[in-house]
């Protein structure tokens, strides 16, 4: 046991520490600038009790929503399809392409997205020269260029467990079903679509608590016009309104909560359908 | 007949949105790469000529030189200590088997759940609140960042463990080794590929990282993403491209010489198997 003693020690020490301080935290009061260690409710009432934030905690969530439903709705497909691929080169070098953003800073590949969505920028130079469209479009600091990018960052978390699930398919279930008389748009409905269930609920629950947690790309891509938690986390921060903060931090660890348990519950469901055919 | 039309264009629908995700996918790296030889300050597409100046600004720019120094710090010592101890964490937890074993592998995972941004905070409040030796320091990034990769440093070293035959443990422990000559001369050599492939993980994972350690930075200790991204929010000159792009470059080459030295590794142990 010896082995487990420094781990548990760094992560007790570290980890669950600063949620105990940093609940502590959210109990102090801030007044006026100032931060005195006087217990008080006032930053939890504050953030419950003003619609601007309730609205910033529903842009959050719809942001999370409209990023998670995109990387799921491309990335099914494409898991599906690298499925099909046989030939071993040109599926590793499809694998690289996918995940080769991860190895770049998000900072980069948000910049990538600035550069490519800007005024001047590629997507923007191909979309003028369209014979229906003559004025540049606004692409980014508004939630367009944000969301682009989100999937953009998000999907290879997306589309990884719904290929691990599709790859464990036994094949003798399709030919199961298409021997039964099922045709190929039947047994996808029927048999895989179902079955990858787990994968596709594994994706969503990644990707949606990852992007209801960025902050970088709504700083970059949203300019001044896209409020989402982690900004607010991060301005109060600078303001010194560390209760505030501590409270937002909460709120989205809740809501990040809250999604996975439904998600989960969402699993069994498909589990326990499975189970009673 | 009909049919087997359908199926067609099924596929072909299939393969075209596949060949436009993999398109979107590298497109920004791609532009960055491109755009770090253009002319003109204001990044415009197309490039309005080539030039090579900005790699020279990069270089000479001291706020990056200071950001790459404390990023390489920062990014050696989380996976040196992530290394340690998720090599620890991830044999006791696969070698035995214990009352509260699921309890401390939930322990162990919690962090994955929590938002990078709300890890940056607790850290900073913990740090402001009991060690403040530690806030703007390169070694609060650290344990920071230590804390991200362990749980996926303890799932990468427990898959490379359970491919590991205990039969060759129990046979050292057979001829008299004691349970640490054995992890030590037995086990850690077979960890070799978990070592590689975990500790490039740390690495660039804690090289890149933004989210939680600007929360916990001063302008000394700023990391080279941190860097980029103040320098991102006054100017957009393809400086940042230049440098992106040596960031790429050193990445995969990087990737590329681990993959590389795992492979040789890997055809070496089968080679020995066979003679």
């Amino acid at each position: 046991m010896f082995l487990l003693a420094p781990g548990l020690l760094f992560l007790g020490l570290l980890f669950a520490w600063s949620m105990w301080i940093m609940l502590r935290y959210s109990f102090y009061s801030y007044d006026g600038g100032n931060l005195t260690k006087d217990w008080s409710l006032e930053s939890w009432r504050r953030f419950f009790s003003d619609r601007f934030y309730w609205d910033i905690l529903w842009r959050t969530a719809k942001l999370g929503f409209t990023v998670t439903a995109i990387s799921v709705l491309i990335g099914y497909p494409i898991a599906y399809a690298l499925t099909r691929i046989r030939r071993q080169r040109l599926l590793v070098l499809m694998y690289v392409m996918i995940f080769s953003p991860l190895l770049v800073s998000v900072v980069v590949r948000s910049y990538g997205w600035l550069l490519l969505l800007g005024r001047q920028g590629f997507v923007n130079q191909a979309l003028t020269s369209l014979p229906f469209i003559d004025e540049p479009r606004r692409l980014v600091f508004n939630s367009t260029g944000v969301t682009i990018a989100l999937v953009h960052i998000l999907l290879p978390f997306a589309i990884f467990p719904m290929v691990s699930v599709l790859t464990q398919l036994p094949p003798s279930l399709k030919e199961a079903a298409m021997d039964l008389g099922a045709t190929r748009l039947q047994t996808f409905y029927k048999v895989v679509l179902p079955l990858s269930m787990p994968g596709i609920i594994a994706g969503a629950q990644i990707v949606f608590v990852l992007s209801i947690s960025a902050l970088v790309t709504p700083l970059l891509l949203g300019g001044g016009r896209v409020f989402v938690l982690s900004k607010l986390i991060f301005q109060n921060i600078t303001e010194l309104n560390w209760p505030l903060a501590a409270v937002q931090a909460f709120v989205l660890l809740g809501m990040a909560l809250i999604i996975l348990a439904v998600f989960s519950r969402l699993n069994r469901a498909t589990y326990a359908a499975r189970g009673s055919d | 007949m009909t049919e087997k039309r359908r199926i067609d264009v099924i596929s072909i629908g299939l393969y075209t949105l596949l060949t436009a995700v993999l398109l979107f996918m590298i497109a920004p790296l791609v532009f960055v790469i491109i755009n770090s030889f253009n002319a003109s300050s204001f990044s415009p597409w197309p490039p309005t000529g080539f030039s090579l100046a900005w790699y020279r600004e990069v270089l000479d720019y001291e706020p990056f030189r200071r950001g790459f120094r404390n990023s390489i710090v920062t990014a050696l010592g989380t996976t040196v200590i992530a290394l340690v101890l998720g090599s620890m964490v991830a044999y006791a937890l696969s070698r035995y088997r214990f009352r509260g074993r699921g309890l401390v592998q939930a322990i162990f995972f919690s962090p994955l759940i929590v938002p990078r941004v709300a890890i940056g905070l607790m850290m900073f409040v913990l740090y402001i609140s009991m060690f403040s030796s530690l806030f703007g320091t390169t070694r609060g990034v650290m344990l920071a960042h230590t804390l991200l990769v362990l749980p996926f440093v303890i799932t990468i070293f427990a898959a490379n463990i359970s491919g590991i035959n205990p039969v060759l443990e129990e046979a050292a422990q057979d001829l008299g080794a004691n349970p640490v000559q054995t992890f030590i001369k037995i086990t850690l050599p077979q960890m070799r590929v978990g070592f590689i492939i975990a500790g490039l993980f740390a690495f660039i994972t804690s090289f890149d990282e933004v989210e939680a350690a600007i929360f916990l930075v001063r302008p000394a200790s700023n990391t080279l993403p941190i860097e980029m991204f103040l320098y991102l929010e006054q100017r957009q000159t393809p400086a940042l491209a230049a440098l992106s792009s040596i960031l790429i470059v050193l990445t995969l080459a990087v990737v590329f010489i681990a993959l590389a030295v795992l492979r040789g590794h890997d055809l070496r142990r089968y080679a020995g198997r066979g003679g």
